[in-house]
């Protein structure tokens, strides 16, 4: 037997010793994903975990040290244990992004363990608790987006200036008596039934001359001395090989140090099916001299152990290991990668309340233009219920307004079709379609009619009552008067969206009313003493009716309304079904929810979440965007205490006598009959240009643009499809990546049929469903960007997408940036710059955007057709003589870097509040087709709202940032710098000259870019004249993430 | 105990618990495959208070090598299996879930885990209706298992108990079922745990 020759062989000679295997259960890397997403976020601090450390069980493996689900409890609330789990103390380091893993410095970390276990002998904490002795070491990058986990386990083994050397060792059974044998094996067995011992893995062996054989614990060594007794020093071995475990190392160490024992005699306990086996066991003896210096303040021993690592070789480069936790549990897998960017807001910004989002019943009253994007938004906040009300069908016209649509559609109910488009992107969600008009205000209703529409008020009775929110998407006035009463009634969140040609209103309802306390009977009192206050005492807020003076009668038919809804521009329902959802989430968050004031913008909140405004009204055209704050009128015809406590009185008769009898509610009310178009109540404060409805749009200039889109994701998709709402008929995409699960509910246009195709392609189909005439390219190519240096062999590749990416820009008339790192943008923008072509690009923030058209190239200084000579006559004005608009680059003072594989996992995945994307790609698009329209094109020079002067066109600013939580839009001017990395003559002057050369050098160095433009020599006059430029980066840097 | 749903081939949640500890009992002084550990009685209470009657038979950390199966292993090979034996309520009836991982803790698939099986194990699974595998919520861990289907299973068990005198049967019944399963997932069931009614044997601590 091997095993026999091994232990027999007798020189004295360097120990060797077993490695420890290490079985890391899939269980606790899921434990640890779960634990990082939902509690550790960015935190990368050491954890402390538990391992589980046991004798060799069977005779032809080595025990496995054990990591498993209950590894990850905190050490003060696991007392997870048993004989062959012995709890060893370790610590886990968990990185937030791959280079962070790889640069993590091993040898140093393991001495920094070493050194905790070298602390623990010198102290005699080993002696209370013998496991660290065994203390271990995991590092790990924990891959949330990928389910993958990347680690290797370390058992640090002090190394000292003096070795151990081995003088003999042998089998237990050739040692030992045969009385022996058989009494420490019954001691063994009583050690291992007892629950307090039997976790302990160190431990002393008293053999007295009369051969009886007692196990002690290391505390009682003082007991185990003299009386002729042999002392052998016990441990439990995992191995199953001739030579002890790795255990040993340690524990000689300590005898050594400890008790300052140079020969150790020790005893390498092993099992077979429960039970000890004294055949296998190992008894030996090891010298280890004492070493020098260890017991000094500051000393650091050398230390070995990580897994693959042996003893006297020189440590090379490790392997991490991989562990893939997809295989855990599919099914629950794609709903928790659809949640996964709500809990990382939870990193950084606020904990999402998902059970209650999971939780809400939504009811969308429409499942058109606004129904079609809040249904969307809804689900991706993690909505899982809705409810979706509708009459009418899916028509062609439609379908590049309606984003869940496609061509199959047509002619369908649109609250059947719905239902499979939601579902394909959220399996889980759960959508009920109702096929129902909403009873509306209308008079002039047939008495054969009336019970079918009583029928229907109850059902929309019934249907609010069982929902917890109800969205107003139906787009006609009279329509919103009963909804608006029975969520008053029944004191339910109301959402109301409104929109105009160009404007938008957006608004919660108030809460019901409370009512006065005065000893009636509550159920009286619901009816007869209603406060003007709500249940919380405070004003209600007004509802829809409430600031208008009139009852419209049938703007169906004056065609106020319904003239403005059919013609609105496109981008503003995106805009506007955004910021509703936004409104719903930030009031589910709001610890009053219905009840909570009105923020006006502009004031201060201690509320993390931001402002939660009563309404908020915005112009597209004039990007404008304010907040009103009214309270509920006692003269209101929806919510007015007069109407509830009627209609509680009267219930559906006072409702049909309301819709038919078209003067009984302004009586019930007393307001006085003042007819006012529906527009001016959108328009209160945002005053409609009396052009707007007749604004010129060139579709023909609309359909040739070609337009180049950089990036089909979030953005992407949307700017795709707002496009083609616009007119826009030639579009080339260009993505590299492919769809995945995640992508389902935010990037608008795919569905779970797309998996794993790339999206250059995927979102072709999705066009054409769409808009059949579109004549639409996808292609799939990675964008080179500075700061990620190419390898020789990539070079080639890297090289020829720099030529395409060329030939794509000049080919196209606009291009589009909207990828995600800032990094990307570099390339399309100097070439755009260069060509002089519109360049627009939208970033986003986590809550705040940024939409800019950059501004147009240099003309030169001599017109000389000659390109060299024109290199070097670059002027600082465009070819219109012109002041040149800045470009996204140039307010950097820095050139533009990696900026993802040092971050953490909420930086790399762009996360954003749901909404934000919608509305940063309808100002994106909108900006467009003002810029198209606008005489002098890319040379338009910037305007600033409310200070230039407008064209028919309304407002053609340079740049828009808006914040969410600030309810802010800007428009911003900023002129090309000289020192921009992208857009600067510096620069362009240099492509000219050396074309792709120059690109390939800035990729592999961007700082190249710095020396080029001045901004290194900036930076030092800077630095010295300690101006503050920081701000203004971190601003920057926050708009792109 | 009652025998008369054993006759119809299911079993009683008294009468699993029964078994089950009896066949914990004996499997400790049979002779079983070095690679095989332990029988043990998971107690687990959903209410969070853990009864003797609520619980699952567990065999963890079977040990298997892929490829020759007698070549002396390294560690960093091997396959380890848990197996545990679950009481369906709906069925009446055992259930084995069971799952396999790397020594490393990467959790096997269902066609690593076939390239584990003997043969006849292969061939069993291929033929016989009741015994496919498919993989199941485990209902005791929020986690699909694999598990083998308990729809066939108190047909099958009606003809192996018959023979069977009564009052042995409901002890009886574990082992017999496992002789079948075991050999479905590659289990070595020794055939003394079987033969529990030729041997004379009485509970007790050895």
């Amino acid at each position: 037997m091997a095993a026999r020759a091994e232990a027999a062989a007798a020189a004295p000679r360097p120990l060797q010793a077993a490695a420890i295997g290490v079985c890391a259960e899939t269980g606790f890397w899921d434990a640890l994903r779960r634990l990082k997403l939902d509690v550790l976020g960015t935190d990368d601090s050491p954890i402390p975990i538990t391992g589980y450390y046991t004798p060799r069980q069977y005779e032809k493996i080595a025990s496995l040290f054990r990591i498993c689900p209950e590894s990850i409890l905190p050490p003060s609330a696991n007392s997870f244990g048993d004989r062959n789990n012995c709890p060893v103390p370790g610590t886990l380091l968990n990185t937030n992004n791959m280079r962070g893993f790889q640069n993590l410095d091993r040898a140093l970390l393991l001495k920094a363990e070493a050194k905790k276990i070298l602390h623990d002998i010198k102290s005699g904490k080993v002696e209370e608790n013998p496991a660290l002795l065994l203390r271990f070491l995991v590092i790990s990058f924990a891959d949330l987006k990928n389910w993958k986990v990347y680690y290797n386990v370390a058992f640090p083994s002090l190394i000292f200036d003096s070795k151990i050397t081995l003088l003999s060792l042998k089998l237990a059974s050739q040692v030992l008596k045969q009385e022996e044998a058989t009494s420490l094996s019954n001691a063994f067995t009583e050690w291992r039934k007892s629950s307090e011992t039997t976790v302990v893995p160190f431990f002393l062996i008293n053999i007295s001359p009369d051969s009886s054989a007692t196990i002690r614990q290391l505390k009682d060594w003082k007991a185990c001395q003299g009386n002729g007794q042999k002392l052998l020093f016990g441990f439990y071995d995992h191995g199953n090989r001739g030579f002890p475990g790795w255990a040993l190392r340690n524990y000689i160490a300590f005898v050594s140090l400890r008790w300052k024992i140079e020969k150790v005699h020790f005893f390498c306990y092993r099992e077979k099916r429960g039970r000890p086996d004294i055949q296998q066991s190992l008894v030996g003896e090891a010298s280890f001299p004492a070493p020098h210096g260890w017991d000094e303040r500051d000393y650091v021993p050398e230390a070995i152990g990580w897994e693959g690592e042996t003893a006297g070789k020189e440590s090379k480069e490790m392997k991490p290991k991989e562990i893939d936790l997809s295989s855990i549990n599919p099914a629950s897998q794609d709903e928790e990668k659809q949640l996964m960017h709500l809990k990382l807001m939870g990193w950084r910004h606020f904990p999402v309340n998902l059970d209650k989002l999971a939780g809400v019943r939504c009811l969308l009253l429409g499942a058109g233009t606004l129904g079609c994007e809040v249904a969307r938004l809804l689900m991706t906040w993690g909505v899982r219920k809705l409810t979706v009300v509708d009459d009418g069908c899916v028509s062609m016209s439609d379908l590049v307004k309606q984003s869940l649509y496609t061509d199959k559609d047509c002619g369908v109910p649109r609250v059947t079709a719905i239902v499979p488009h939601l579902k394909e992107r959220c399996s889980a969600v759960e959508v009920e379609g109702i096929q129902m008009g909403i009873p509306k205000l209308e008079y002039n209703i047939s008495a054969s009619k009336i019970s079918s529409i009583t029928d229907d008020c109850k059902r929309l009775q019934t249907l609010v009552d069982s929902n917890d929110v109800v969205f107003l998407l139906n787009e006609t006035w009279e329509g919103m008067w009963l909804p608006t009463l029975l969520c008053a009634d029944k004191n339910k969140i109301a959402i109301t969206v409104l929109l105009g040609y160009d404007n938008y209103l957006v608004m919660r309802h108030g809460a019901g009313p409370g009512t006065k306390s005065g000893g009636m009977d509550e159920g009286i009192a619901q009816i007869e003493n209603l406060s003007t206050q709500d249940a919380l005492g405070r004003q209600r807020l007004g509802c829809c009716f409430c600031s208008d003076t009139t009852s419209l009668v049938n703007s169906d038919h004056n065609g106020a309304l319904d003239q403005q809804s059919a013609v609105i521009l496109p981008g503003l329902t995106s805009v506007a079904s955004g910021k509703a959802v936004e409104l719903f989430a930030r009031m589910l968050h709001h610890p009053d929810e219905i009840h909570a004031p009105g923020d006006i913008a502009g004031t201060d909140t201690e509320h993390q979440l931001g402002l939660l405004p009563h309404q908020m009204q915005g112009s597209l055209s004039k990007c404008v965007l304010s907040t009103v704050l009214c309270n509920s009128s006692s003269n209101c015809i929806a919510c007015s205490n007069a109407v509830l406590s009627e209609y509680r009185r009267r219930g559906f008769d006072f409702v049909t006598q309301a819709i038919t009898c078209p003067t009984y509610l302004k009586d019930l009310t007393g307001i006085s009959d003042l007819k006012k178009p529906f527009a001016s109540k959108i328009s209160a404060s945002i005053p409609v240009s009396k052009t707007s409805a007749s604004i010129p749009v060139n579709l023909e200039k609309l359909s040739s643009a070609r337009c180049l889109l950089l990036g089909a994701g979030t953005l992407g998709c949307d700017v795709a499809r707002i496009l083609m709402d616009c007119g826009v008929r030639k579009l080339t995409v260009v993505d590299s990546g492919r769809v995945v699960v995640s992508n389902l509910a935010r990037q608008s246009l795919y569905t779970s049929d797309d998996r794993d195709s790339p999206k250059a392609s995927a979102i072709l189909g999705r066009l054409r469903e769409r808009c059949p005439s579109v004549d639409a390219k996808g292609i799939k190519m990675e964008i080179p960007m500075p700061g990620h240096p190419v390898s020789p062999n990539e070079a080639v590749s890297v090289l020829e997408d720099c030529k395409r990416l060329q030939e794509l820009v000049s080919s196209h008339d606009a291009v589009f940036l909207l990828t995600d790192t800032r990094e990307s943008r570099w390339l399309p923008t100097l070439l755009c710059a260069n060509e002089n072509k519109i360049a627009i690009t939208a970033a986003l923030g986590y809550d705040s955007y940024l939409v800019m058209r950059h501004g147009a190239g240099p003309g030169t200084n001599c017109g000389s057709p000659d390109v060299v000579a024109a290199a070097d006559t670059l002027s600082a004005e465009d070819v219109l003589g012109r002041q040149r608009l800045g470009c996204y680059f140039c307010n950097d003072v820095v050139a533009p870097v990696d900026s993802v594989s040092n971050r953490t996992l909420d930086q790399q995945c762009t996360v954003t509040r749901p909404g934000l994307a919608s509305i940063t790609s309808g100002c994106a698009a909108d900006l467009f087709t003002r810029m198209l329209h606008h005489p002098d094109g890319i040379h338009a020079p910037g305007e600033i709202a409310g200070t230039s002067s407008e064209g028919p066109l309304g407002l053609l600013p340079h740049q828009i940032r808006g914040s969410l939580s600030q309810y802010n839009l800007l428009t911003l001017l900023g002129y090309s710098s000289s020192n921009c990395t992208a857009c600067s003559n510096a620069v362009l002057s240099e492509y000219r000259r050396r074309g792709m050369d120059f690109v390939m050098q800035v990729i592999n160095e961007p700082t190249y870019l710095e020396d080029l433009t001045g901004l290194t020599d900036l930076m030092k006059s800077a630095a010295y004249s300690q101006v503050e430029w920081i701000d203004e980066v971190d601003d920057d840097d926050e708009m792109d993430i | 105990m009652g025998g008369s749903s054993i006759g119809e081939g299911t079993l009683s949640l008294g009468d699993f618990v029964a078994s089950a500890k009896a066949l914990i009992e004996k499997w400790k002084v049979i002779d079983v495959e070095d690679s095989l550990p332990d029988w043990q009685w998971k107690p687990c209470g959903k209410t969070g208070v853990p009864s003797e009657e609520e619980g699952y038979l567990a065999l963890e950390g079977v040990y298997r090598n892929p490829g020759g199966r007698h070549a002396q292993s390294s560690s960093e090979s091997v396959h380890i299996y848990d197996y545990h034996v679950v009481y369906s309520f709906s069925y009446k009836v055992p259930v084995l879930y069971f799952q396999g991982h790397q020594a490393g803790g990467q959790l096997l698939t269902l066609d690593e885990i076939k390239e584990d099986l003997p043969s006849h194990s292969l061939k069993l699974l291929g033929e016989s209706k009741w015994t496919f595998i498919t993989r199941e919520e485990h209902p005791h861990f929020s986690r699909p298992w694999f598990t083998l289907h308990p729809c066939g299973t108190s047909d099958c068990m009606k003809l192996l108990l018959e023979g069977v005198e009564n009052k042995d049967q409901h002890v009886q019944y574990l082992p017999a079922w496992l002789s079948v399963v075991g050999q479905a997932v590659g289990l070595k069931i020794p055939l003394e745990l079987y033969e529990m009614h030729h041997v004379s044997w009485k509970p007790g601590n050895n």
